[in-house]
C-alpha cells in the first residue's frame, strides 16, 4: 500500500486515531524503522495528551486488577475456543454476505481449534487487511517456540508468494519467517531466534513477494495483511 | 445514533465554562508522584504497580471505554496495563507526562482493537456524543494544567466543526469514515479537513 507523502499528516492522524486499520498497521510498521517518523507520532502524542488527562474518569469493573495480576503471575487459562469464537462471529456480522470469508473463518477456528496448544503461553493473530478482511489466522505457542499460520481467504496472485515476517523495534529490519505455502497449514516453524516478549508484542505483516519468497532477505513491499497476538492462555 | 447530535450553543458556553484558571490552580496535595510510581514499577515493584493502578485506572477506563465498546473496554485496560507493567522502564520523564505515556498505550490499544474489529458506523455509538461530557479540568500538576488551557485555546481557535471532529476522534475513536458519514462530507475532504486543523493546531502550539 502507498503511504502519504505527507509524514507530517500522518503521524497527526496516526496520533489522532483517524486512520483506517491497515493504514494505522501501516505507519505503526513503519515508525519502527523509521525515527524522524517516530519522533513526529510522539510529538503528536504528546501535543494531544492533555486531552486523556481530561478525559473524565469511568471506574473500571471492581475484579480488573486482580485479572492483570493473574495475567503477570501467568494465572488462569482462557479457553481458545470461546475467544475465537466471540471474534468470528464479530468477522461474521462485519462480512455478512461474504461467503468465501464466512466458509474461511469456519475453517480457521477449526483450524485453530485443532492446533490448539496444550502448553501455557498460546496466542492467536488474524492478519487482515482491513478491518472485515481477515485473511490468515496464525497460532502462537510461546513455550513451545512455534507458530502456525492459515490462509482465511488470502490467495496469492499466480507466481506470487505470500511471506510471513516478524516486526518488532528491537529487531531492526523485518525478519522472515518464512514463505506461507498457499494452501491450508503452513506447518510449524521455530520462534526460538526471538524472545518470548519481542514475539509476543511483535506486529507480523504478510508482504506479497517473488515465488518462493523475497530474494534480498528484507520485504519487496509495504505489508499487504497485518496484525497482533492476542492472548489466550496465560 | 445520535452520536453526533451536538447543541453548538451549549457547547460553546461549557468550553468557556471550562476555561481553566491556571494561576488558581497549584498540584493537588494528594496526588501520587507517577514518575516515581513508574520508576519503582520498571524495578518490577509490585506494591508501586498496585498503587499506579489505583491512581490511573479510572482515568484510562475513562479513555478506552469511550472507544471501544464495554466488553472489550476491560480486556483492552488488562492488555494496557500488562504493557504498562513490562514497559515502564522505557518511561522518559523528560520526553512527557506519566500519565500521557500510559494513556497513549491504553488509547493506541483501544484504537487498534476498534479498528480491527469492524467498521465503526454511527449506528454503533450507543448514546449522544457531547464533547463537553467527555472531559473535565484535569487534576494534578501546574504544568499538566498549563498545557490543557494551551491545547484549549488552540482547539478553541479552530472552527467549532473542525474542533468537535478532532474531540470525536480523540474521545470517541471516530474513523474519517464515521466523521464523512456525520458530516455528510467525502473522507477525502475529511482527511484534508483533519490534516489542515491539526497543522493548524500545530502553529498555534508552538506560537
Amino acid at each position: 500500500m502507498s503511504l502519504p507523502e505527507d509524514d507530517e499528516g500522518l503521524a497527526a492522524e496516526y496520533a489522532l486515531g483517524t486512520l483506517d486499520a491497515a493504514e494505522r498497521a501501516a505507519v505503526a510498521a513503519r515508525r519502527l524503522t523509521d525515527p524522524t517518523l517516530d519522533a513526529a507520532i510522539s510529538a503528536w502524542e504528546a501535543r494531544l495528551t492533555p486531552l486523556a488527562e481530561a478525559a473524565r474518569p469511568v471506574l473500571p469493573p471492581g475484579d480488573l486488577f486482580a485479572r492483570i495480576e493473574a495475567r503477570l503471575d501467568g494465572g488462569a487459562i482462557v479457553d481458545l475456543a470461546v475467544v475465537l469464537r466471540a471474534r468470528v462471529a464479530r468477522w461474521r456480522a462485519a462480512a455478512a454476505g461474504a461467503g468465501l470469508v464466512a466458509a474461511g473463518l469456519a475453517a480457521a477456528l477449526a483450524f485453530v481449534v485443532a492446533t490448539r496448544p496444550t502448553t501455557p503461553h498460546q496466542f492467536v493473530a488474524v492478519l487482515q487487511k482491513g478491518p472485515d478482511e481477515p485473511a490468515f489466522a496464525m497460532t502462537v505457542d510461546i513455550d513451545r517456540e512455534e507458530f502456525s499460520i492459515r490462509p482465511i481467504s488470502a490467495k496469492p496472485p499466480e507466481g506470487r508468494s505470500y511471506e510471513l515476517w516478524i516486526i518488532a523495534p528491537q529487531l531492526g529490519a523485518p525478519k522472515s519467517l518464512g514463505v506461507i505455502d498457499a494452501n491450508a497449514v503452513s506447518g510449524e516453524r521455530r520462534l526460538n531466534a526471538f524472545d518470548p516478549a519481542t514475539v509476543r508484542d511483535a506486529t507480523y505483516a504478510v508482504t506479497l513477494e517473488p515465488q518462493g519468497g523475497s530474494p534480498t532477505g528484507r520485504p519487496s513491499g509495504a505489508p499487504v495483511f497485518v496484525g497482533k497476538l492476542i492472548a489466550v492462555g496465560p | 445514533l445520535c452520536f453526533l447530535s451536538i447543541h453548538r450553543q451549549a457547547l460553546a458556553v461549557a468550553f468557556i465554562a471550562r476555561a481553566p484558571h491556571v494561576d488558581s490552580m497549584t498540584a493537588a496535595p494528594t496526588a501520587p508522584d507517577l514518575v516515581d510510581l513508574l520508576r519503582r514499577v520498571a524495578g518490577r515493584d509490585r506494591a508501586a504497580f498496585a498503587a499506579l493502578y489505583a491512581a490511573t485506572s479510572a482515568k484510562l477506563y475513562g479513555v478506552v471505554s469511550r472507544i471501544v465498546q464495554s466488553g472489550d473496554a476491560s480486556e483492552v485496560l488488562q492488555e494496557a496495563y500488562v504493557k504498562i507493567w513490562e514497559r515502564a522502564g522505557d518511561f522518559d520523564a523528560a520526553k512527557g507526562s506519566p500519565l500521557g505515556w500510559i494513556a497513549t498505550i491504553a488509547r493506541n490499544r483501544a484504537l487498534d482493537e476498534v479498528r480491527r474489529a469492524k467498521p465503526m458506523y454511527l449506528e454503533d455509538m450507543p448514546e449522544g456524543f457531547e464533547p463537553a461530557a467527555e472531559f473535565e479540568d484535569p487534576m494534578g500538576r501546574r504544568d499538566r494544567k498549563e498545557a490543557y488551557a494551551a491545547l484549549m485555546r488552540c482547539l478553541n481557535a479552530l472552527e467549532a466543526e473542525k474542533r468537535d471532529m478532532i474531540l470525536m476522534a480523540y474521545y470517541r475513536g471516530a474513523s474519517r469514515e464515521a466523521l464523512a458519514a456525520k458530516y455528510k462530507a467525502p473522507v477525502g475532504t475529511v482527511k484534508t479537513w483533519l490534516r489542515r486543523s491539526l497543522a493548524q493546531l500545530k502553529d498555534c502550539l508552538s506560537s
